[in-house]
């Protein structure tokens, strides 16, 4: 397989993304996924030019199952992004087989969510897409830096259940 | 391998400041800036610090300004344990604290290119989406 991490991170591509990740991992371009993204030309010229050399495909939910395929036949490494996991939740459910491992960067506070972590605040339907995931057999990893703990969807979930 | 961080005022301290807010702490960097306190006091501290450090690189704002100075001259006398730049600015230290280089002339090719590629000019473009897998 050649997508080096399968990853939630709502700015997408930003200074950790370029510094630590692609040092951690290795990566010859970057696929992003998100209908949101794909048609805001302005975030989209933005995300660009946050990825420096790195060849940058942003694509809708509808377009991604194929460039996500020629990735993985691929022999380069692809990082393959989106900003919500409510995108993954509907690849997973769509039948896109992206991997095993689901790494979850930064989420932050909106009108509705829980604050999980210092980087992370998900609402009910991010709450509902993670467990879609990891019940389809994907380990959902917390883990805003490559040399931070990791932490799993169950430990998260016990915290959102317990909080009022 | 030691970072070292040499500025007039707060700079040094400034872009550390931003480089751990992306890139967490990193307990192998330190500064130390020239003040009111003055020359001298400033020239001991770095003296002090080479001394007590072992391959050292001296990153310092200003070619020619007295940390610049300071430290040059300190490396004329000790070319085997530190080395000094100038030009500080965060795209160095970035891609200097987060690469496990620990040989000073690699040090210095890697500051010395993200330090300049890390000036870019933002142009507006229509983002085309090949991506050649």
């Amino acid at each position: 397989m050649a997508i080096s991490i399968v990853r939630v991170d709502d700015r997408v591509i930003h200074g950790q993304t370029m510094t630590l990740w692609t040092k951690a991992r290795p990566v010859d371009g970057i696929l992003v996924v998100g209908d949101n993204i794909a048609h805001n030309t302005l975030r989209r010229k933005v995300l660009k030019a946050a990825a420096n050399e790195l060849k940058v495909g942003i694509y809708t939910v509808e377009d991604a199952p194929d460039k996500i395929q020629k990735g993985i036949d691929s022999k380069k490494n692809f990082f393959l992004i989106s900003d919500s996991p409510q995108t993954f939740s509907q690849l997973v459910d769509n039948g896109v087989d992206f991997g095993k491992t689901l790494n979850v960067g930064p989420m932050n506070t909106r009108p509705g969510t829980k604050v999980l972590g210092r980087t992370v605040a998900i609402d009910q339907k991010d709450y509902e897409a993670f467990d879609n995931i990891a019940n389809h057999g994907i380990d959902v990893q917390f883990q805003l830096l490559p040399d931070d703990e990791i932490k799993h969807w169950s430990t998260m979930k016990a915290k959102y259940d317990s909080m009022d | 391998m030691k970072i070292l961080l040499l500025s007039h005022g707060n700079s040094a301290s400034g872009i550390l400041d931003g480089y751990s807010m992306i890139a967490g702490n990193n307990s192998n960097i330190d500064y130390i800036q020239l003040d009111e306190s003055g020359i001298s006091k400033f020239s001991n501290k770095v003296t002090d610090y080479l001394d007590k450090n072992n391959q050292v690189l001296v990153i310092c704002d200003i070619a020619g300004g007295t940390p610049y100075n300071v430290s040059f001259d300190y490396f004329l006398s000790h070319s085997d344990k530190i080395r000094v730049i100038s030009g500080l600015n965060l795209p160095m230290l970035l891609e200097l604290g987060t690469s496990n280089v620990d040989i000073l002339d690699e040090a210095v090719s890697l500051a010395k290119k993200a330090g300049q590629t890390g000036i870019q000019i933002a142009e507006d473009e229509e983002p085309d989406n090949d991506i050649d897998f």
